[in-house]
């Protein structure tokens, strides 16, 4: 059993299965005697292709692997995402609008400004326009850099929008002509297991045998290797998150110069919610929805309206999903990545980050030999179910504090499809406010400024009066609320527009430094 | 150009323009830089500490010498004399200057809000329409000085290559005890070129890209003489200027 690791096989080449081979294959570059990573892709196989939204963590992660900020922005149309605005949440009124930057709260973690603001009915009663100059950022249009600022580095925090298929083939080019990512183009057609569980071998629809040591499994939501050949159940979590369709389009800019929203706006629907996010050339929106309380032609027709009779959308796509997770995420010498480990909704665009964080974890304690990988799939399982677990609470938070009576939301509120560990939290809160006493773990990928931003967002009642004890540094928030004023009127003279950045980046490019 | 009053130089707009002589660079006055060239490197290093700054259009880095400690600072200015033996070429080619058309191509511009130029003294750039010496003069600098931009142009791009640059930020504490700290300025990563492999120092040999790397590092000494300059003749002395490692 004390077989070395060498031979890395991914099957699968949408964006789960290249971002792992370029983080595996970057992480043993420079070892003599590294495992080798070879991936394989159908052509026969489309990728989903929607993930366009990713988190500030993207930054970290194509800078590990050595793609420059500029590719990214030309080769993928991307844009920068600085924030989510989330319309008509609450109430579904015209005015029913908060923002969750990605900008912590202000100060964050030497200070809790929420119980200040809490406190202090002269404060902002927006909470994220008190605490974070970013929601002002993005109504003005503003980018989060300038054209001088290094690649990857910002003067407000930022992810990305961006074209999924030309990023998976951006990943694609880079593991192949930098990495000595080995490539093989076919379908595998069947999984060879030996007597331990093992999976030894693919085969594929040309009659190769592709060996392996250890197999990650990136083909989607068809999981061939952990969910069909080593039969690890999936956890269905419809019961809590009852999204499972998205209908898609793209819309083009009324002009070339249209501004480009800074931020995803995301907009609450009778049946879900649509996602809007800005491309240099063209729009992306989708409508993601409940089948049990919606049919496919009236979710269209509801994207339609949305759209609007001023510009004609193209590439209407039906997608289904099912909200839920494999029982494991690794089993024997097998590990999924991606969405055959799990998909939740598009909410938050926690996907790609998913993907960043597994394979940068399986790189970072990768299993030397067989003996070690019964530990190293511990660990890692234990990791991920912590996560799937504490990213639904975060998701279902955002439909239980709604206000909306539509079936589809009074449903969501029902308390049978809360999970008791997000009841419980929400119990804690009304006495005192997220604070990182709620979110110990290093392992939480959510933490107390995204649930503030949600909660005062959305108008949820903390009893502040009653933790006025609690305020024993106002000196230090009153620096903070100082500080915040002083960013915001700075970057607001500062920055340029985000489509004046973009088309300079395109000009121009960044600097490394 | 984004300034309207940078024109590209036309003999028939500019027919009547005179030239006159400054020898105290007013214009520099609220500016902290002036552009250098690769080959002014070593004149400069007399005088000024010699940074890399980005262009606020396109990011791009250009070599400059320092000439205040704050913005719109320039502590070697005077309204009795220049403090300091060498100027360069730009401000002696003031208020002519290499700039794009719209086409993108490099030609001869100036600047005609220069209060160096007017309709009734000085020297004339045109006679009868055809360039005057002094025109033809400040051409032949400005034509040089383009070469050497060039040159100097690919000198950073052989830093960059090489990742021989890196970020400089000084901290600057004031008499009065206040502190500020200077940022956006690059300089040549002395560590990084010590490590440089013998085949990238024997290319940066080749081109000439050696002692100007040096001359840089050296002559950050010149800070001493802002600091100097600044306790001198500022209205906001200061106390102590550092050199803050890392980010």
């Amino acid at each position: 059993m004390n077989k070395s690791v060498n031979n890395i096989v991914i099957v699968g080449g949408g964006t789960s299965g290249w971002i792992s081979a370029a983080i595996l294959a970057k992480k043993f570059a420079s070892i003599q005697g590294a495992p080798k990573v070879t991936l394989i892709e159908s052509k026969n196989v489309p990728t989903v292709g929607v993930g366009e939204g990713t988190w500030p963590t993207m930054r970290n992660t194509l800078k590990r692997i050595g793609i420059t900020e500029t590719d990214l922005i030309t080769q993928c149309d991307a844009t920068f995402k600085q924030a989510s605005k989330f319309e008509g949440w609450v109430t579904g009124d015209k005015s029913d609008v908060y923002f969750h930057p990605f900008n912590s709260t202000k100060g964050y973690p030497r200070i809790n400004l929420a119980n200040f603001w809490g406190q202090d009915s002269a404060i902002d009663a927006s909470f994220s326009r008190a605490v974070s100059c970013q929601e002002s950022l993005c109504e003005q249009g503003l980018a989060p850099k300038l054209i001088s600022t290094a690649e990857y580095k910002d003067l407000a925090n930022y992810g990305y929008h961006l074209d999924a298929v030309k990023f998976a083939s951006l990943l694609k080019k880079h593991c192949l002509t930098k990495l000595n990512v080995k490539h093989i183009e076919d379908q595998v057609v069947d999984v060879k297991t030996c007597i331990a569980g093992n999976i030894s071998a693919v085969v594929t629809q040309h009659h190769q045998t592709v060996q392996g040591d250890l197999f990650i499994d990136c083909s989607g939501f068809s999981s061939i290797l952990l969910g069909k050949a080593l039969d690890v159940p999936f956890i269905s979590k419809q019961h809590i998150l009852f999204n499972d369709s998205a209908i898609t389009a793209h819309v083009p800019y009324a002009s070339e110069d249209q501004s480009i929203p800074c931020f995803t706006r995301s907009s609450a629907q009778p049946a879900g919610w649509i996602w809007d996010i800005g491309l240099p050339h063209r729009r992306g929106v989708g409508y993601v929805y409940s089948s049990q309380h919606c049919s496919d032609t009236q979710a269209k027709k509801q994207l339609q309206m949305y759209i609007g009779t001023q510009s004609v959308p193209t590439e209407f796509r039906k997608i289904s999903f099912k909200a839920g997770h494999r029982e494991v995420s690794w089993k024997n010498n097998c590990v999924a990545i991606g969405l055959s480990a799990g998909f939740l909704e598009p909410l938050e665009a926690s996907a790609l980050m998913f993907v960043e964080t597994a394979a940068t974890m399986l790189a970072d304690q990768f299993p030397a030999t067989y003996e070690s990988m019964p530990s190293c799939a511990k660990r890692f399982n234990h990791a991920f179910i912590y996560r799937w677990h504490r990213v639904i609470d975060f998701l279902k938070l955002h439909y239980v504090l709604s206000q909306r009576s539509e079936q589809y939301w009074r449903d969501n509120r029902e308390a049978s499809s809360i999970p008791t560990s997000l009841q419980a939290l929400l119990e804690d809160w009304k006495y005192m406010p997220p604070s990182d006493i709620d979110f110990a773990s290093q392992l939480d990928i959510f933490r107390a400024p995204s649930y503030q931003y949600v909660l005062y967002g959305m108008g949820f009642k903390t009893n502040f009066a009653a933790a006025k004890h609690t305020l024993d540094n106002s000196e230090l928030a009153n620096k903070f609320f100082d500080l915040r004023q002083q960013e915001q009127q700075k970057l607001s003279i500062r920055l340029p527009k985000h489509r004046e950045l973009i088309d300079k980046i395109h000009q121009y490019g960044f600097m490394e430094i | 150009m984004v300034n309207s009053h940078i024109q590209a130089l036309d003999p028939s707009t500019h027919k009547d323009l005179k030239l006159n002589v400054d020898p105290l660079f007013t214009y520099t006055k609220t500016i902290q830089f002036t552009p250098l060239n690769v080959n002014e490197f070593a004149p400069a290093s007399t005088c000024y500490p010699i940074y890399f700054i980005k262009d606020r259009t396109t990011g791009k880095l250009f070599s400059v010498a320092l000439f205040g400690l704050e913005e719109k600072e320039n502590l070697f200015y005077s309204d009795t004399q220049w403090r300091a033996s060498y100027v360069s070429e730009s401000m002696q080619c003031w208020p002519f200057t290499m700039a794009k058309t719209p086409d993108n191509q490099w030609s001869p511009h100036i600047d005609i809000s220069s209060p160096l130029l007017s309709n009734d003294q000085g020297q004339p750039l045109y006679n009868s329409g055809r360039p005057s010496e002094t025109l033809n003069t400040t051409l032949q600098r400005l034509k040089q000085t383009y070469e050497q931009k060039l040159q100097s142009m690919a000198f950073i791009e052989w830093l960059l290559e090489f990742s021989l640059l890196k970020p400089v930020r000084l901290g600057m504490k004031y008499s009065s005890g206040e502190k500020s700290i200077i940022n956006g300025m690059y300089s040549i990563d002395a560590s990084a070129l010590q490590q440089l492999p013998p085949d990238a120092l024997s290319l940066g040999h080749q081109h000439g890209y050696l002692a100007p790397t040096y001359t840089l590092l050296a002559s950050h000494y010149n800070l001493y003489d802002l600091i100097r300059l600044k306790k001198t003749f500022s209205k906001r002395p200061i106390s102590t200027l550092q050199l803050i490692e890392n980010e």
